[in-house]
């Protein structure tokens, strides 16, 4: 504000989850019929992440160009490859990020020591595997992961680098559950015997509460520390706060240090705005000022790195082990895998209408099973937006997933 | 005896536009009213008709002829060959055929039983019957959520029984067609109950008496007597309600959004048009489908009225 006084910016929050409510999408569709109104926003905060692409390409093309406003210092100061999001196929950069959801193992430091002592915390998925075999024999009712939320694709398979969502050219797209990437995820997930048991179907917001006190370890974005585990709620639906640690997520199945991400905003500025310096310059203040990230204003680590160690410093006793969570959160933040998206449609609600009804019936599916149709449903949303769907699955180049 | 003025049902599906408009039938005016004041209320109609049923149609039909290469059926060949096209069309089809015979059946056989009790308690039970379909689309979309979730549900013993234990296992995409034929049937059958009342109240009493004087009893009274001289009414509801089932948005989009997209945003042809202008900004193949949807709705109407003999006076 002091820096542009004469600016009157206005700014919106919008809802959006990545299930694709499209609120900006309508929003933009009909004022780009009738004519922007002067009382549109000049700069947008949006949680669906896929969106700043899509609005700032055609037939949107709604979108300012911040290459232009913001120095290319601090452009290459986010976190690792995540401004993947924001960026174009004409290499525009038409968002900030405002926080990074990028994926942890979390872990209840209590109970991990009580059931495996001094044993290092496990790296690798085959690890996570065989500590819930060790806790389904051992210790029945605890968990080690979760499957039946709408969102597990950005672990399962965007965390393990499964190309269901690989941007591979302008309007082009990658969807291969054929990859050893999927195959292998699935199969060890499936053969493990504890799908439906230590791998829980539950929702994280399940409407009857989710057993947090029951978790020994759990692949999650860093934001599910406070909001599904240390939530505030007793026993056996939250932990008390001091109780998890986030550690860096696991390698993927095939060795690469990449995870997946699950939220996280962006700051959206408008190519309409009548002022775009100065709306370009308060979406720069907003995503990297150390007076708004920080942890008493912001519920997530900031992208922008230079302000992620104040951040983590700030934790307290919120956490178990704050220096190990903080420095997985950071390492995480950097290791988010740019190889899923942003499309222009939602990955979670093809998966919610596919494998969530699948695995969470009785009696279960699998995932091996289901990530068939899971692909097909995304390759019918990559058609439906006009894209070409590149894939070595015969099912999905098949019409109508007659190959399937 | 002069036949009653035609109304429009009550009561009608909330989330539906309507398909065909209802002819009026009269015979003479009512003593003491005159002319003009027919002719003043059928101009308002005719106005609003023009501006807001009318107008629109003809601007759809402008979007869908429109293509980048002057007037061509190019969208709508573009959006046939959508991958959603065809099955969107089959699951309102699957809806349509499931909701249609049952309701049906219901609303004619509640109708008939309804109209054998004696009169308060008749009205008592049009009443109860009727007081669903006066919420709105969308309220009545949320009470079923709370209805489908086994933990929250009154009826979880049934859910149970089918091993559902989240709401994700009762929405499963199999479900869907018998899920929003029970929530359109809640809404809308006590309408048209009411309204089958209003057609068997014109069933003569002579007709009845001599029947029951014949040796007929209740259930051959209702089947070969009321049944038949309410035959019109029938085809009337089968009329509107499939055209409004063709253009089924609000269930599907409300509970998509509320199990997080486990009902896919583009299910019904609706919605697939909807999620083509206000996602894709495609506004030209979204007027296309609409068209598809109107020309439907029409050549059904044409066939069950013709089958029907919906206009012949008796």
């Amino acid at each position: 504000m002091k820096a542009n006084p004469h600016a009157n910016i206005k700014w919106v929050i919008y809802n959006g989850n990545e299930n694709g409510t499209g609120v900006l999408q309508s929003k933009f569709a009909l004022w780009n019929r009738i004519g922007w109104p002067s009382d549109a926003p000049d700069v947008m905060f949006d949680s669906q992440n896929y969106d700043a692409v899509q609005l700032g390409t055609a037939p949107y093309n709604d979108l300012l160009n911040l290459k232009n406003y913001v120095p290319a210092s601090v452009l290459k100061n986010y976190a690792g490859d995540s401004m993947s999001a924001c960026t174009t196929p004409s290499g525009e950069i038409v968002c900030l990020r405002n926080d990074t959801a990028a994926d942890v193992l979390w872990v209840n430091q209590g109970l991990y020591t009580q059931f495996f002592g001094k044993a290092p915390v496990p790296t690798t998925w085959g690890g996570i595997v065989a500590d819930g075999l060790t806790i389904k024999k051992s210790h029945p009712g605890y968990i080690v992961g979760d499957i039946g939320d709408e969102f597990d694709d950005d672990f399962i398979y965007w965390g393990n680098g499964c190309p269901l969502d690989r941007v591979v050219g302008p309007n082009t797209v990658e969807i291969d559950p054929t990859n050893p990437a999927c195959t292998k995820i699935d199969s060890l997930l499936d053969n493990s015997g504890l799908e439906g048991n230590a791998i829980t179907t539950t929702y994280v917001f399940a409407a009857g509460g989710f057993p947090a006190a029951k978790v020994v370890m759990m692949v999650g974005p860093l934001w599910y520390g406070t909001a599904v585990f240390e939530n505030g709620e007793k026993a056996p639906h939250g932990v008390p706060d001091g109780t998890m640690a986030a550690y860096p997520p696991p390698l993927s199945v095939l060795g690469q240090p990449i995870t997946g991400a699950l939220g996280g905003g962006l700051w959206l500025v408008s190519s309409h705005s009548s002022q775009p310096a100065a709306a370009a310059a308060f979406a720069e203040y907003m995503s990297t000022s150390p007076n708004i990230q920080n942890v008493h204003v912001d519920a997530g680590l900031p992208d922008y790195a230079p302000d992620q160690a104040s951040y983590v410093a700030a934790f307290g006793s919120v956490f178990a082990e704050p220096a190990t969570t903080g420095k997985a959160w950071e390492t995480a933040a950097s290791e988010v895998w740019d190889g899923w998206g942003p499309t222009p449609w939602s990955t979670d609600a093809a998966w919610a209408s596919t494998v969530v009804p699948g695995v969470t019936s009785t009696p279960p599916s699998t995932l091996g099973k289901e990530i068939n149709s899971f692909a097909l449903a995304l390759a019918n949303d990559a058609r439906l937006a006009g894209w070409t769907v590149q894939s070595s699955s015969k099912c999905i180049n098949s019409f109508g997933g007659s190959g399937c | 005896m002069t036949d009653p003025l035609v109304t429009v049902a009550p009561g009608e599906h909330a989330s539906a536009r309507r398909g065909r408009r209802p002819r009026w039938r009269r015979d003479r005016p009512p003593a003491g009213t005159s002319r003009s004041a027919g002719y003043f209320f059928v101009a308002l109609y005719v106005a609003m008709l023009a501006c807001l049923g009318v107008a629109p149609t003809v601007y759809a039909i402008s979007l869908a002829l429109r293509t980048p290469d002057g007037l061509s059926f190019a969208n709508f060949v573009n959006s046939y060959h959508l991958p959603q096209f065809i099955p969107a069309f089959k699951h309102v089809l699957l809806f349509e055929a499931i909701w249609l015979v049952s309701q049906s059946v219901l609303v004619v056989g509640l109708a008939l039983t309804v109209h054998n009790l004696a009169r308060r308690v008749s009205a008592t039970f049009r009443f109860i019957f009727y007081l669903p379909g006066a919420m709105a689309g969308a309220a009545s979309v949320v009470i079923w959520l709370f209805m489908f979730t086994p933990t929250t549900s009154p009826f979880a013993f049934i859910l149970h029984a089918l091993h559902y234990t989240l709401l994700a296992n009762t929405v499963t995409p199999n479900n869907l067609p018998v899920l929003f034929a029970i929530m359109a049937f809640w809404t809308g059958a006590g309408g048209w109950i009411v309204v089958m009342h209003g057609a068997l109240n014109n069933v003569p009493t002579e007709l009845i008496e001599a029947a029951e004087i014949d040796g007929s009893n209740v259930l051959q009274t209702a089947l070969r007597i009321k049944l038949p001289l309410i035959r019109k009414w029938i085809v009337y509801m089968l009329v509107l309600s499939f055209a409004a089932g063709t253009q089924l948005f609000v269930e599907p989009q409300i509970l998509g959004i509320a199990t997080g997209g486990e009902v896919p945003p583009q299910w019904s042809p609706n919605q697939l048009a909807y999620y083509l202008a206000f996602q894709l900004d495609r506004f030209n193949e979204a007027a296309a489908i609409s068209v598809d949807l109107l020309v439907f709705g029409l050549l059904v109407a044409v066939v069950i009225v013709w089958r029907g003999k919906l206009f012949e006076v008796q």
